[in-house]
């Protein structure tokens, strides 16, 4: 496939998600992501007032990772933690949805959870984490069938932390999602041939903490 | 301190903490789980916030309590959400809460974001016992001692080494931690404890509480629990 470097760059949320280095370590996403024009710094809420202040005016994103990375609290908990981060200075949201929910067939919780996500996202890009790893297909489906109803922007494989992002699990979630809503694979995808598979499988954008190796392999390949 | 070789099966389980924590644990698991260990005597169970009213029903007629997580194993929520994870512990009767620090500021070396953090939290926990997770894994000795102080100032003198979930603690972080702080800190310990063996060395270091997912290993037992991760 082929794709402009601009949008290749455009679909990488440049990912710290860790919690073994400093603000020097946010600081340093946040000056790649500026330099190569990827689509968002993703970064944890403690993170995002430092990476608010670096990017203003930029055009990068800074996308905010909430309910990392279990995802096991009540709905108005992580409707007050989406506030917060977007007062905080978040431009993007990526909220871990309650895996449990789906588990026990309480699709009421999360139609609620999603339902509150969205009115505290507010008019900022919101995206679901539905933790494929954990789910059937069927539950896959009905996760993302209600992000669809409810409005949210895009749904997001996996947090990163537990198995990463399928091809099968990208096509089934674009399949049943597009074209009202985007897919954001994440977890795993370290190379340029796993990113243009996630690309042509359907994915919008890539969570990756390899972004600038993938552009710079690019640059090498096409540039 | 003398020092215990062993210990029976039924002093043991008056210091350990099991859990059942996972993305996927849902209220039917966390029912079989409770079931399954409530004879044993365990010191406490720990459980996401969702479960924690049920688990209090479950334990209603026995002395273990329920320990609960907040911003559980990472540590990068904001203070202001950590405080809401606190305050519905609080409310829903919990009887201590394991609290994930900002690792963020501790390896920033931003010690007065760390112990701000730590007044929030103790402000927000009437009767609940607050544990603060330093994750002593990813961080230097001096980083360790520096968290302990603002700890201490903070007005926390109750620590969980680790969160688990691959982060380890060591022998050697309780006999240093209590080194520099004696009996002004309490020490739970979590992550690695796996045998008998094990939980004894920690609590000759020092430490008063073991966290575990091996818990009958731990008491000595031959048999392990039906409800574990369920990654």
């Amino acid at each position: 496939m082929t794709i402009d470097r601009k949008t290749f760059a455009k679909t990488i949320d440049h990912t710290y998600l860790k919690i073994h280095r400093s603000d020097a370590e946010i600081k340093r996403i946040c000056f790649e992501a500026e330099k190569y024009g990827f689509a968002s710094v993703a970064i944890f809420p403690v993170a995002v007032p430092l990476a608010a202040s670096l990017l203003k005016d930029t055009g990068v994103a800074v996308c905010a990772a909430l309910g990392f990375h279990l995802g096991a609290y009540p709905p108005e908990i992580k409707a007050f933690e989406t506030e917060d981060a977007i007062a905080k200075g978040a431009t993007e949201v990526d909220l871990v949805m309650n895996v449990a929910a789906a588990k026990a067939k309480d699709w009421d919780l999360l139609k609620r959870e999603f339902e509150l996500f969205r009115k505290a996202a507010g008019d900022k890009i919101a995206k679901i984490i539905l933790e494929t790893c954990l789910l059937t297909d069927d539950e896959k489906i009905k996760a993302c069938e209600l992000a669809k109803e409810i409005g949210l922007d895009f749904v997001k494989t996996s947090t990163g932390y537990k198995k990463g992002a399928t091809i099968p699990d990208v096509k089934l979630m674009h399949e049943t999602v597009a074209p009202q809503l985007k897919v954001k694979a994440a977890g795993g995808i370290r190379t340029l041939e796993d990113a243009l598979a996630m690309i042509e499988a359907g994915a919008s954008r890539l969570g990756t903490s390899s972004g600038v190796a993938l552009i710079e392999t690019y640059d090498r390949r096409f540039g | 301190m003398a020092q215990i070789e062993a210990m029976k099966p039924e002093q043991m389980a008056k210091v350990i903490i099991s859990s059942l924590i996972e993305a996927n644990v849902t209220a039917a698991d966390i029912t079989k789980f409770v079931n399954e260990v409530k004879p044993y005597g365990f010191a406490s169970l720990a459980v996401d916030l969702p479960f924690i009213d049920i688990t209090v029903e479950l334990l209603k007629d026995v002395s273990t309590h329920v320990t609960t997580v907040a911003s559980y194993p990472l540590g990068g929520m904001t203070k202001d959400v950590k405080v809401k994870q606190v305050e519905y512990a609080r409310d829903h009767g919990a009887y201590d809460i394991d609290v994930s620090m900002n690792y963020l500021a501790i390896k920033s070396g931003d010690f007065g974001t760390v112990e701000e953090e730590v007044r929030q939290i103790m402000n927000a926990a009437s009767d609940l016992k607050i544990v603060m997770i330093p994750q002593v894994t990813v961080l230097t000795n001096d980083e360790k001692a520096k968290t302990c102080e603002a700890l201490l100032k903070g007005g926390c003198k109750d620590i969980k080494t680790a969160s688990g979930f691959g982060w380890k603690t060591e022998v050697e972080d309780v006999v240093f931690i209590k080194r520099l702080f004696g009996d002004d800190i309490h020490i739970e310990v979590s992550g690695g404890v796996r045998t008998h063996q094990d939980a004894i060395a920690m609590l000759n270091a020092g430490a008063e509480r073991i966290h575990t997912s091996t818990a009958f290993q731990v008491m000595g037992m031959d048999k392990t629990l039906a409800y574990q991760k369920k990654e």
